[in-house]
């Protein structure tokens, strides 16, 4: 029973023109056979003559795949037989690459199934033996200088090793090039991957005197990635996570871009790429612009293997409440800005790339001084193209990332933010693109003399006029406004609080309009809205809504009719 | 187009293939210092194989190509025996727990035991055959 063969190539003048290839069969127990075995000449030569004893190279999983290649003999360059049969048929002669010979020659791990061939023209050229399509466009792994020996590493790893006249290049299974290993003055005549694959050996020379070098782990195997940061951060201060990329190898990582996301309480993503120091390391840094629970998650997208598919993908998420050291003060929500009318002093819309500042203190209920933070519902309406704005402190540089309101040409969209107030109590409105106008609404202040502080809460739906949550079991008419008891229950206490915050959600409306919430027992706002809405929309908003001495808060419809569903997230307390 | 960076920023060159890199802009791996073996010395080199031996011991057989054997070392460099001294060594190779080598000089296929480094059997070749290179090639039993 013949297990397998050992592939001979010679030349001894018999045959012509100067090369053949014979093998020795061997049998499935060589041992209990005594390793007996009769060398069979020609047993491969197919349609392929050499002009002298080629190179051999194969796989030892099982593929079958035979390489053999002339060293120094051109045109006739190479050739790659299907061992599996008997004779070995020719796959692929690959003459036609620009090859100027075959110096060298080694098979990839099996189930990759692609023979890579050296040659003198500055690059190594790898073959899908899978697909005859793909025979006559090697994938090219580029070096500088002549290769002059080849290692492919072993089972399920597949990085190729490429000596040249000064460097090693290592190749990973997507092509990417890991490393350029420089061995100065010597020249790596030889390679060979140690059993573990992590290491790789040279048999370099050095002007004739020739010595084993250990090239200490020259490629990556399986990554890891951590993100760690604060359990909690502040609002208006910056938060910084600190994420480690990692190889099983210990090898140093440079260079690597990291997809990072930023998914804020009010479930606004903010996206950026970070990237990783010489040690795999990165720094996430945000500020939080409201209370709650950021979610930061970092992507790192690997190489990709030889049949395209991704090998190596990592991601690492951290989680950070923000909270406020400074109290909060509700305030009856005032409109303090308006650009269709002049609110706030400005009474156009805002420019593609202009900002404007407002002044937030020392009127409407805000003090003066000792402000560090305003609430504001920010509203973007008649957009004349799609754009963001941003919201920020005078007298501090923009942010170079993130958004506060997002929009769509023509879209009317709120937003509640927390900005922090500049040294003058300003704050600033930066347009990205297009003209826009801003209405505000301040909904209260943080301060070191405040009122109140944060305490989480939930999530706990306490309102859905579509099942009857919250005591409503119809949409709310038009020009109509249900008071909503939001204290004293769902962990909320029945005295003492001065503001909910809630996740307010109109859907189903039958015309195009707007919500307002506000203290039950006070004026409705003259101004303001919380959630503004077209037909048949469904959207949300955070507000902040301070809450009336009976615990109630109230929610206006100006037109149509609405459902309306509550999440409550938190409330203050004082 | 991927794009490929040589380590230690000395170049950076392009290459145009099939793949897409979502999301990845480059990888530079950084080696950690590398050994040479200062007590090993070889006349020249032709071939080597790692030992897949059941011992484990990752030995590798070198050979020179110049009449000098097969030299068996450890993976740092330390010279462990010498096979065949004095033969020429044109091609060695290993798989299915043997090592074999292609001696010129003696006309011969010589199987080597991986685990004792000694001589299993010699597959004798026509006289007159040069043999260079040599691999295992295993095809289906049954």
């Amino acid at each position: 029973m013949e297990a397998g063969a050992l592939w001979v190539s010679y030349n001894d003048g018999s045959v012509a023109p100067d090369g053949a290839i014979g093998d020795f069969a061997i049998p499935d127990d060589p041992m209990a056979s005594g390793m007996s075995s009769t060398f069979v000449p020609d047993a491969v030569q197919g349609t392929y003559t050499w002009t002298s004893a080629p190179d051999l190279s194969s796989d030892s999983d099982g593929t079958g795949t035979l390489v053999a290649s002339d060293e120094g003999n051109s045109p006739e360059t190479a050739a790659v037989y299907d061992a599996q049969n008997s004779p070995a048929t020719t796959m692929i002669q690959p003459t036609a690459t620009g090859l100027s010979d075959g110096s060298g020659s080694s098979v990839l791990p099996a189930g990759r199934k692609f023979a890579l061939v050296g040659s003198s023209s500055d690059s190594v050229s790898i073959y899908n033996l899978e697909s005859s399509d793909d025979f006559s466009e090697p994938f090219v792994l580029p070096v500088s200088g002549a290769p002059n020996s080849v290692a492919a590493s072993g089972a399920n790893y597949g990085e190729v090793a490429v000596g040249t006249a000064r460097d090693v290049y290592i190749y990973s299974p997507a092509g990417d090039l890991d490393n350029v290993i420089p061995i100065s003055g010597l020249v790596p005549q030889g390679l060979a991957w140690e059993n573990s694959n992590e290491n790789l050996l040279a048999v370099t020379d050095n002007n004739g005197s020739y010595a084993l070098d250990t090239l200490d782990t020259p490629f990556a195997t399986t990554t890891s990635f951590t993100i760690t940061g604060p359990n909690t951060a502040t609002v208006g201060t910056t938060v910084s996570l600190t994420g480690q990329l990692n190889y099983a190898t210990g090898v140093g990582v440079a260079d690597a871009t990291v997809d990072v996301s930023i998914k804020a309480p009010n479930n606004f993503i903010l996206s950026y790429a970070a990237y990783t120091n010489s040690t795999g390391g990165l720094t996430i840094t945000n500020v939080p612009s409201t209370t709650g629970t950021y979610r930061y998650t970092a992507r790192y997208v690997g190489v990709q293997d030889w049949d395209g598919s991704f090998v190596e993908t990592s991601t690492a998420s951290a989680t950070v409440t923000a909270t406020l050291t400074a109290a909060y003060t509700p305030v009856a929500p005032v409109r303090v800005l308006d650009t269709r009318n002049g609110t706030g002093g400005y009474n156009s819309p805002v420019g593609a790339g202009q900002s404007i500042s407002l002044q937030v203190t020392g009127q409407d209920g805000v003090p003066a001084t000792g402000v560090s933070a305003v609430v504001l519902n920010l509203t973007a309406t008649d957009p004349t193209a799609n754009g963001w704005v941003v919201a920020y402190p005078d007298g501090q540089p923009r942010p170079a990332q993130g958004s506060n309101v997002n929009f769509t040409k023509g879209e009317t969209i709120p937003n509640l933010v927390t900005v922090p107030v500049g040294s003058n109590g300003k704050i600033d409105l930066y347009n990205s693109a297009g003209s826009v106008n801003l209405v505000a609404d301040l909904q209260g202040y943080y301060s070191a003399s405040g009122e109140s502080e944060y305490v989480a809460d939930g999530p706990v739906r306490v309102l859905d006029t579509r099942n009857g949550t919250g005591g409503f079991t119809s949409p709310v008419g038009a020009a109509k406004s249900i008071a909503l008891r939001v204290t004293g229950q769902d962990g909320v206490p029945a005295t003492g609080v001065t503001a909910v915050v809630l996740n307010l959600t109109a859907t189903g409306p039958t015309a195009s309009g707007w919500v307002v919430a506000y203290p039950d027992g006070q004026p409705r706002p003259a101004q303001g809205s919380s959630v503004n809405f077209t037909k048949g929309e469904t959207i949300a908003n955070l507000v902040i809504v301070p809450v009336g001495r009976d615990g109630k808060i109230d929610l206006y419809n100006a037109a149509g009719s609405v459902n309306l569903a509550a999440d409550l997230s938190g409330y203050f307390a004082g | 187009m991927a794009t490929f960076h040589r380590a230690r920023g000395v170049l950076v060159t392009t290459l145009t293939t099939a793949l897409t890199l979502a999301g990845f802009a480059g990888l530079t791996l950084t080696a950690h210092a590398d050994t040479t073996s200062a007590a090993l010395s070889l006349n020249g080199y032709h071939q080597m194989a790692g030992d897949l031996g059941s011992d484990g011991d990752g030995y590798l057989y070198i050979s020179e190509g110049t009449g000098d054997g097969i030299a068996v070392v450890t993976p740092s460099g330390s010279l462990q025996t010498t096979l065949f001294g004095g033969d020429v060594i044109e091609g060695i190779t290993q798989d299915f727990g043997y090592v074999f080598a292609a001696d010129a000089t003696a006309d011969a296929i010589q199987v080597i035991d991986p685990d004792t480094y000694s001589l299993v059997t010699t597959w004798p070749m026509p006289a007159g055959d040069i043999r260079t290179r040599l691999r295992w090639r295993p095809v289906p039993c049954g």
